[in-house]
């Protein structure tokens, strides 16, 4: 199997994880876009940034 | 017999859409179903092709003091179900009256009473947000304790998300509840986004299969029969089937 490429790794690193997929990374960012895209959403996360909201998912699942 | 207790966040949820599509796609594999309705609405039944007019339940039963295990629907070989019954303004009060331990009783006859005879109880229990009468709500917990399974059905819609996010009550009540996405329509924006946002949000406890919004259901419903009498080719039916195996799945291992 071939290496993860340095600016993927990089991308990966963003969130805090290591070996996210392509998949999981993509829909990571879809469902910050989305909290961002409606009023109600952006409301009830308060604002938060993505760090943040990431913080508050982890804990809650 | 396994039980299976499932339920909506609110009313309209499709709770019993899915109590009674489930008990069929069950029967479908071979298992015998029984579908109990504690919902004062009352709609279980329909989906059995039970007479409307027909006012016989448990709880109508149990309020005139007359045996409830009568009140059992269904041909052989076909789902089985106990509706709640009709209750008029009288009744309802008399039923809110009813002793704890005359509810939890009929908890344990139910479960006890049917064992052999039915593979699965499936359990059409109401909203999570709705009241109920502190006798009412230790029969849920009877009911709730002793499931292998229980589902939430959630439609991807905002007024769902916000309660069982946000509303400690409400996310309390849900913690050991499987989330079932239910009438999922991706070509609804609003729909589709709440989707990806419960897929990450509640990861881990969500069902692995989605129940699409499809027009079966509703035709279904209104020809008083199951998806799988109605419409076997159907979406809903082909995503309850898998539904039903999914069930047996994570399950496996577990004693009946």
């Amino acid at each position: 199997m071939s290496e993860l490429s340095e600016d993927i790794r990089t991308v990966y690193q963003s969130f805090g994880r290591k070996d996210l997929s392509y998949k999981e990374v993509t829909e990571r960012l879809e469902y910050h876009s989305v909290l961002d895209k409606w009023p109600l959403l952006r409301l009830l996360h308060g604002q938060k940034p993505a760090e943040e909201a990431d913080q508050a998912q982890e804990s809650f699942s | 017999m396994r039980v299976v207790v499932v339920r909506s966040v609110r009313g309209g949820g499709g709770s019993s859409t899915v109590a009674a599509n489930l008990a069929a796609a069950m029967q479908q594999l071979g298992h015998s179903c029984l579908l109990l309705d504690l919902c004062q609405s009352n709609d279980l039944r329909l989906h059995a092709s039970v007479d409307p007019c027909e006012p016989d339940g448990w709880a109508r039963r149990l309020v005139a003091d007359q045996a409830w295990e009568v009140a059992v629907f269904g041909a052989e070989g076909s789902c089985r179900v106990i509706p709640f019954g009709e209750l008029d303004g009288d009744a309802y009060e008399r039923f809110l009256a009813f002793p704890q331990e005359a509810l939890v009783a009929f908890a344990e006859q139910v479960q006890a009473g049917f064992s052999p005879a039915a593979d699965w109880l499936i359990v059409d229990a109401p909203p999570l947000v709705s009241q109920h009468s502190a006798a009412f709500e230790s029969m849920l917990h009877a009911f709730s304790k002793s499931a292998s399974l229980r589902l939430l059905a959630v439609p991807p819609e905002a007024p769902a998300y916000t309660s069982l996010r946000f509303s400690t009550r409400v996310r309390n009540a849900a913690a050991d509840y499987h989330l079932l996405l239910n009438r999922a329509a991706p070509e609804v924006a609003i729909n589709r986004d709440l989707s990806l946002v419960f897929r990450q949000e509640f990861a881990s406890r969500m069902v692995p299969i989605r129940i699409g919004a499809d027009s079966a259901l509703a035709e279904a419903f209104a020809s008083l029969r199951t998806v799988f009498q109605y419409s076997p080719d159907s979406e809903a039916a082909r995503e309850f089937h898998a539904l039903a195996i999914w069930c047996q799945a994570s399950l496996l291992g577990e004693r009946s």
